[in-house]
Formats: C-alpha cells, sequence, structure tokens
C-alpha cells in the first residue's frame, strides 16, 4: 500500500526527482497522486495569489495538475517539477484573469478610492478594506509585472527560478520587478496607501 | 508621502499585510480537489483513440448549454469542465455547462445546443442506433467519431471533427459530410448569417472538401481574414489546440503566412511548448527576418 512518503518537497534531490518523473510519464497514479499531496497546496497558494477567491484558485489547482497530466512527457527536466507546475500555474492564472470582467468601484478619474485616505496597511493589518485597496493595487499592473511582483515578494522565489518560471532571461525578471515596485507605490500613493516607517511597526 | 519609488524595503513593507495572508488548502480540501483531478486522468487510458480532443470547436463564446430534457431522462446535469459521461448508447459526452438530453436510450440520442459546446465520443454505433446533436442553425449525425459543436450566442454554429466523420445539414442546404481537420462554421439562415458564412463556412468547407488547406493561391485575403479569425478563436477558446490550427495554417503558405508563423510559435509557447515554441520561432525569423516581431521572438 503507498503511504504518500515519496521525497517530493522542494529539497527533494535530484535523482529522486528523475524517477519520480519516470513513474509521472509512465502513469503511475500513485505518483500522481504524490505529485498532487506534496504540491497542491503550493500551486493553490500561488493561483489563489493570482485570481479572486478560494473557488477560482481551486479550479486552477485542479486544472494545473490535469495539464500536468497531460504534458507531463513533455517535461524536459531543465527546472525543477515545483518551477514546471508553477509556471503552468501562473500561465493559466493569468489566463483567468484575461477573461474575467471586473467591477470595480472606481471614481470619475478611474482611480478607487477609499474611506480613510490615510489607512496604513499596518495599521489596520485587520480591515478588509485596507487589504482589499491594497490588493486592488495589485490587480491594477500589467500583469506580467504583478506576476513578477507577486512571485518575488509574497511567494519569496528568486529571480533566477522566477525566469524560469515566465520563461524570460533574468535581465527581464529585473526589469519588470524594478517597473512593478515603482507602478505598485505609484498607485498606493494615489489610493492613500503608504508603509509604515521602518521599525514602526 | 516620501516613498522612494525605488525603495524595495518600502515595497516589502506595502505588502506585508498581504504577504502575512497565506492562503492555505487544507488537507480535506487537497484530497476534494485530487478526486476531482484523479476522475479527469482515468478516463484517459479506456478511450486511447479518443485522445484527439485537441481539435476542439473553435469561434463559440463558450456559454451554456440548454437542451430540453426528456421526463424520463435519469442522467443527472453535467457541469463545466466535468469529466466525459456516459450515455446509454455507449457514447460519451463533455459540455461547457449545464446539459439535458431530448432523448437518450440504447437506439437513440438527440442533444438540442442553442448555445454553449459540446464534445461527443461516440463509437460505432450498431445499425439502427443514431446520435444526432441539433443546433438553430443545423443537425450533426454521427457514425461513431469524436467531434465538437459550439453554438455562439445567435445560433451560428461551429463543427470540428478530431476522428471519424459526420454529417452536417445546415438549415435549408443539403448535407455536408465532414470529416477531421478545420472547423465547419454554419450560420443560421439570415442575410447576416449569410455574409458571414460566405467568410467563413465556405473557407472551413472548401478546404475540406479539397483534404488541405489550399490558401496558396489565389490569394483571397478575405478567406485569409476568416482563418485568422478561426485561429485567434482556437488562442482563445483551446489554447491547447492552437498550435496545431495554425501549424497548418503555415503550411498552406498564403497572404497571412507571416502572421501565421508568428501566431504558430506563440501558440506553442502560451501551451508551454517552450523548445518548439523556439523552435517554430527560428524559422519563423528565418522565412520572415524583416518582420518586425522577429525581434520580439527571440526573447522567448
Amino acid at each position: 500500500m503507498y503511504a504518500g512518503t515519496l521525497p517530493l518537497a522542494s529539497a527533494a534531490p535530484a535523482d529522486a526527482e528523475t524517477e519520480l518523473i519516470s513513474r509521472l510519464v509512465a502513469g503511475d497514479e500513485r505518483a500522481w497522486r504524490a505529485l498532487h499531496r506534496a504540491h497542491a497546496a503550493d500551486v493553490y497558494r500561488v493561483a489563489r495569489r493570482f485570481v479572486d477567491g478560494d473557488a477560482e484558485a481551486e479550479e486552477v489547482t485542479q486544472e494545473v495538475f490535469v495539464a500536468a497530466f497531460r504534458y507531463i512527457d513533455r517535461f524536459r527536466g531543465g527546472s525543477r517539477l515545483r518551477t514546471w507546475l508553477y509556471r503552468i500555474t501562473v500561465n493559466r492564472a493569468l489566463k483567468r484573469r484575461r477573461w474575467r470582467t471586473r467591477r470595480r468601484e472606481v471614481g470619475p478619474d478611474g482611480i478607487e478610492r477609499t474611506s480613510n485616505p490615510a489607512a496604513t496597511p499596518e495599521a489596520v493589518v485587520g480591515d478588509r478594506q485596507a487589504l482589499a485597496l491594497l490588493q486592488g493595487c495589485l490587480d491594477r499592473l500589467e500583469p506580467r509585472k504583478r506576476a513578477v511582483l507577486v512571485l518575488h515578494e509574497l511567494e519569496g522565489l528568486d529571480t533566477r527560478e522566477i525566469a524560469d518560471i515566465l520563461g524570460c532571461p533574468r535581465s527581464t525578471v529585473l526589469t519588470r520587478l524594478s517597473r512593478a515596485r515603482q507602478d505598485l507605490l505609484r498607485l498606493a500613493q494615489r489610493r492613500g496607501l503608504r508603509p509604515d516607517e521602518e521599525g514602526e511597526a | 508621502m516620501g516613498t522612494d519609488p525605488h525603495d524595495d524595503a518600502a515595497v516589502r513593507r506595502l505588502l506585508a499585510p498581504l504577504a502575512a495572508e497565506v492562503p492555505r488548502l487544507s488537507p480535506e480540501r487537497e484530497a476534494v480537489l485530487w478526486a476531482g483531478v484523479a476522475d479527469r486522468l482515468r478516463p484517459a487510458p479506456r478511450w486511447p483513440g479518443f485522445l484527439l480532443l485537441g481539435a476542439l470547436g473553435a469561434a463559440a463564446a463558450v456559454a451554456a448549454v440548454v437542451v430540453t430534457r426528456a421526463p424520463d431522462q435519469a442522467l443527472p446535469p453535467f457541469t463545466a469542465r466535468h469529466a466525459p459521461r456516459p450515455l446509454p448508447s455507449g457514447a460519451w459526452i463533455e459540455t461547457s455547462a449545464a446539459v439535458e438530453l431530448t432523448a437518450a436510450t440504447a437506439d437513440l440520442t438527440r442533444v438540442r445546443v442553442t448555445e454553449g459546446q459540446i464534445t461527443s465520443r461516440v463509437p460505432r454505433l450498431a445499425p439502427g442506433q443514431r446520435y444526432l446533436v441539433e443546433t438553430p442553425a443545423a443537425v450533426v449525425e454521427v457514425r461513431g467519431t469524436t467531434f465538437t459543436v459550439a453554438v455562439e450566442p445567435g445560433g451560428a454554429t461551429a463543427v470540428t471533427v478530431a476522428e471519424g466523420q459526420v454529417r452536417v445539414t445546415p438549415a435549408g442546404r443539403d448535407p455536408l459530410d465532414l470529416g477531421p481537420g478545420p472547423t465547419l462554421h454554419v450560420e443560421p439562415t439570415t442575410a447576416d448569417g449569410a455574409a458571414r458564412a460566405e467568410a467563413r463556412g465556405e473557407v472551413a468547407q472548401a478546404l475540406q472538401i479539397r483534404g488541405a488547406l489550399l490558401l496558396a493561391a489565389p490569394a483571397d485575403l478575405a478567406r485569409a481574414n476568416a482563418l485568422l479569425r478561426l485561429g485567434h478563436a482556437f488562442d482563445a477558446q483551446t489554447p491547447d489546440a492552437a498550435p496545431a490550427f495554425w501549424a497548418r495554417v503555415v503550411a498552406a503558405g498564403g497572404p497571412h503566412a507571416e502572421e501565421a508563423s508568428f501566431r504558430h510559435a506563440d501558440a506553442l509557447r502560451r501551451a508551454g511548448r517552450l523548445a518548439e515554441a523556439r523552435t517554430a520561432a527560428a524559422a519563423f525569423r528565418q522565412r520572415f527576418p524583416q518582420s518586425p516581431r522577429a525581434a520580439e521572438t527571440t526573447r522567448w
């Protein structure tokens, strides 16, 4: 009986991952179950950063593993499985965002408003409105910049892995990251959000 | 405000509340999600002949499938993205949304689709068995095949055959046998529909009848544009099938070969087939070195 103890976590040795991949390619359902158990939470977390709502994130998570199953024979091993799954996740999530029509509360200049223009995220960390405003700033970023910013700042991935995930040079990632930061700060300023001074929180 | 836009730490402090909100998937939900994934993985080995779902319907904006169901019909309604479900006739059906059947016995399956997309996998039927998909614009009857019928709001119908053959009878017109290949578009019998049929359906029919894409001559821009529109629909609706579609258009040449070549590489890239995308991009640059998009593809 399979006990779900395959070494699938991010620290998995390369040879273990190679063996796992061969089992995945062979259609070993236990291997697929183990892959899902090991990575579904990560995929879900990343998807949730890009889409609205838990249900949509769960749908993306399912789509990612179905797509992985379908295309595992094309996985070249040039990156780790987790990176490959993240790549599918980001692609699927961004595609969904493109399809979705979002409804926003906006002012005549197209800027979302807050009832507390002086609010800082830390000061109102329990305030869903502030969080929603912050999320709104992220949502308004150009998708590729947003992807880089989310993966780096919220998921803690280094720029090299992000380049693998997005299929672009690292220099491009660095450029997008820099511009995304500038854009985010600019958007936050326009909404009256500002970061606390260092050490204040 | 005094915030330096280049201050990385400022961004981190700004995002700190969001970073602290880590979305978590409970083990219970993980198990539920796995059940859904496994449900979609398992049918494939049992239906090796039906794996060519890639050539799904093109131009439809996928919405709801609304059909009248017979009172004695015991099948549950399907929901979006569900795995294919069996019918009493031995066929399997996959839809983009809830669906009901007008008839579903061992000898007769009849589905009426007013809007949305439905994919059918039908084994070789015994004599006397029939399988029909009815839309406002056409009736599609099958004798053992895998095919997709997509219906746009207003009734315009797109039929794509992955394997086998179907007979399409546009309303008020002669039947047409359709095999694997380009999507056949059937417009409702209105003036506007007739005009659009000229620009789309005729292309697919001509291509299908000749058994190959014959865009190279004459350089018919209207027809080439129609193919491009079909391809863009593939990009939007069935990105996994888009590379194969664009590859056929590239092979055909014609006035939009440059656009098609670029789209082919881009479709591969978006489908995650990066090595193939780079190869296709290189072919694109070699064939169209003056293209303003050549530089773009070097970054893939």
